[in-house]
């Protein structure tokens, strides 16, 4: 009997104990394992979502009329709807509204992602979130509904696997993209966040290794609830990371998942229109996300036998330019020990908690989530290696 | 291996339930109809995959069986065809077939014995002893996995993968090449 797929209250209470982690994080991992033994997922109808965000408006006092609803595709996390919000005063916009599955690839707090995005709007292109249901009262499940931005993830014609996986630009694409790529990046881990209004977040000390601690126990919290199938390396691997994490020495935002894929684009003027996906955002350090976006799966090695990061910026020119735009100097130490970390990351993400999902038959995308296992698989693979690289330099 | 078949199945069986079909025209006859006999043949191999190499083992003992209760009515057939297909038979096919969702179940559970031990390592000695047997033994095992998958087109180095025969069967006495 796989214990995980139905949880008692005292097995929830338990591995909350053993894994202490960030309030609103562990409010999402919790309500997620409560909801486990419900129903799989069911698609709603065009009309059941239209209905809903008549209802969700109305509550609101808007006299808005909504029409054009049409489901959106891409994005393995969260189902997506496009609709049209017309006001009386004439005003038609595009809308996204952005629902939980009953489980997706990332569980993850829609109140973190909304107060993420509306703090750094204005340092880097993000959608305009005006509304959130965090818990999911007028749309069954949790929901944010931002402005619809136009733009491209991968250039016209392009090919690829799943978006942001092997994406592949040419020269001429990776000269238009890739110095704004490391910019927006470098613009995320200056933004001073102190004052900002992020309250679903905590603040890790710095100068002490506590708040990696903390990011090692929500990441270990979730093989231990959706892992169906062991895998030693990863419990070897959040041992490894505990035994050797290094203290955080300046707090920034952390987007988590900073890659292609992950941000639009104008097709015409080759301007990032959007930076996206900021549901596993959080505070930390800032070598986290430099090393997100060098994992190997997410570029190539061209003919030279030079890395591509994200297949946009050779990885060098990418190190180069991100401390000079940043003023931060890149520690290569914290790189590799966060290079294992983030490739840790992915194999819970793939071939867990994606896993968990298909098992249960509880999101839209189970079908995608399955093919991602392709990918956990390299995941493991070079896991080894980076393991394998760290001890040679130990 | 995860997913197994068996989930990989189910997977796509739902997405045909849930996104495809609700778009199909009212019209589209032909296509719903090809469609529900996709989906009741998904089923149907869903519940037949666990099961299938013991009916092969099944099929194997059956054959063999009535082929030597016909050679014993009819003598002269004896050292024919006949007897060198049976022999052919009961050298590859096993005498027992273990219940594959046992056998799963045993190493999962021997899996999570391994991990368990793992997540008690925490002395920095004890882990740099126990880091070398991990890493060789999660490398030739990822082998398996990474060509078990390799048609995702995530690898980024397929062509160094061995065959499946390679990896499953090359090291068995009379086990394919």
């Amino acid at each position: 009997m796989d214990e995980k797929q139905n949880p008692s209250p005292a097995w929830i209470a338990e591995v909350r104990r053993r894994f202490p982690t960030e309030r609103t994080i562990d409010e999402a991992l919790t309500a997620k394992l409560r909801n486990r033994a419900g129903p799989p997922y069911a698609p709603s109808s065009i009309a059941e979502i239209e209905a809903m965000l008549r209802a969700f408006f109305a509550e609101r006092g808007a006299d808005a009329t909504i029409s054009c609803v049409a489901p959106l595709g891409g994005g393995a996390s969260k189902e997506q709807f496009r609709f049209m919000l017309s006001t009386p005063d004439g005003g038609d916009a595009l809308h996204v509204l952005r629902r939980e599955p009953p489980e997706s690839v990332v569980e993850t707090h829609r109140l973190r992602e909304y107060q993420m995005m509306r703090a750094m709007a204005g340092t880097v292109p993000v959608p305009d979130v005006p509304f959130v249901d965090a818990e999911g009262a007028f749309f069954g499940r949790p929901a944010l509904i931002s402005r619809f931005v136009s733009g491209v993830a991968k250039p016209p014609g392009g090919s690829g696997n799943v978006s942001g996986l092997g994406t592949g630009f040419d020269a001429v694409w990776q000269s238009r993209l890739g110095p704004q790529f490391v910019d927006l990046l470098a613009r995320i881990h200056q933004f001073d966040w102190r004052d900002a209004a992020l309250d679903a977040f905590e603040q890790p000390p710095v100068g002490t290794d506590a708040g990696v601690q903390q990011v090692i126990n929500w990441w270990e919290r979730i093989w231990e609830e959706d892992s169906y199938e062991p895998l030693p390396i990863v419990r070897y691997t959040a041992q490894w990371l505990r035994a050797n994490a290094p203290p955080i020495e300046r707090v920034t935002v952390v987007h988590h998942d900073f890659r292609a894929g992950n941000f639009l684009f104008d097709p015409h003027t080759a301007e990032v229109t959007a930076v996206l996906d900021w549901e596993l955002s959080h505070l930390g350090d800032y070598h986290e996300d430099i090393a997100w976006s060098l994992q190997e799966g997410y570029g190539y090695r061209d003919a030279e036998g030079r890395f591509i990061v994200c297949g946009l910026i050779e990885r060098e020119e990418f190190l180069r330019r991100y401390e000079e735009q940043s003023g931060f100097v890149i520690d290569p130490r914290r790189i590799e020990y966060y290079s294992i970390m983030n490739c840790w990351k992915s194999v819970i993400i793939v071939l867990a908690t994606g896993i968990r999902c298909a098992i249960g038959g509880k999101s839209h995308q189970d079908v995608l989530l399955t093919w991602l296992a392709g990918f956990g698989h390299v995941c493991v693979d070079s896991l080894t290696r980076l393991l394998k690289e760290a001890h040679r330099g130990s | 291996m995860v997913p197994n078949t068996v989930l990989r199945l189910a997977a796509v069986q739902k997405s045909l339930e849930d996104i495809i079909r609700p778009v199909l025209p009212e019209t589209a006859d032909f296509a719903k109809e090809q469609l529900g006999l996709i989906i009741k043949s998904i089923a149907l191999v869903r519940q037949q995959i666990p099961h299938e190499y013991a009916v092969h083992v099944h099929d194997a003992h059956a054959f063999a069986e009535f082929g030597r209760e016909l050679i014993e009515q009819l003598p002269e057939t004896s050292g024919t065809a006949l007897t060198g297909a049976i022999e052919r038979v009961e050298a590859i096919a096993p005498t027992v077939v273990p219940d594959r969702l046992a056998l799963e179940d045993a190493v999962r559970a021997l899996r999570g014995a391994i991990e368990k031990v793992l997540e008690g390592v925490s002395d920095p000695e004890d882990l740099a002893k126990v880091g070398p047997i991990v890493l060789a033994q999660t490398e030739r095992q990822t082998l398996l996995e990474r060509l078990w998958v390799v048609d995702t087109g995530f690898d980024p180095s397929p062509a160094s993968l061995p065959t499946i025969e390679q990896a499953l069967y090359s090291s068995q006495a009379g086990g394919q090449q």
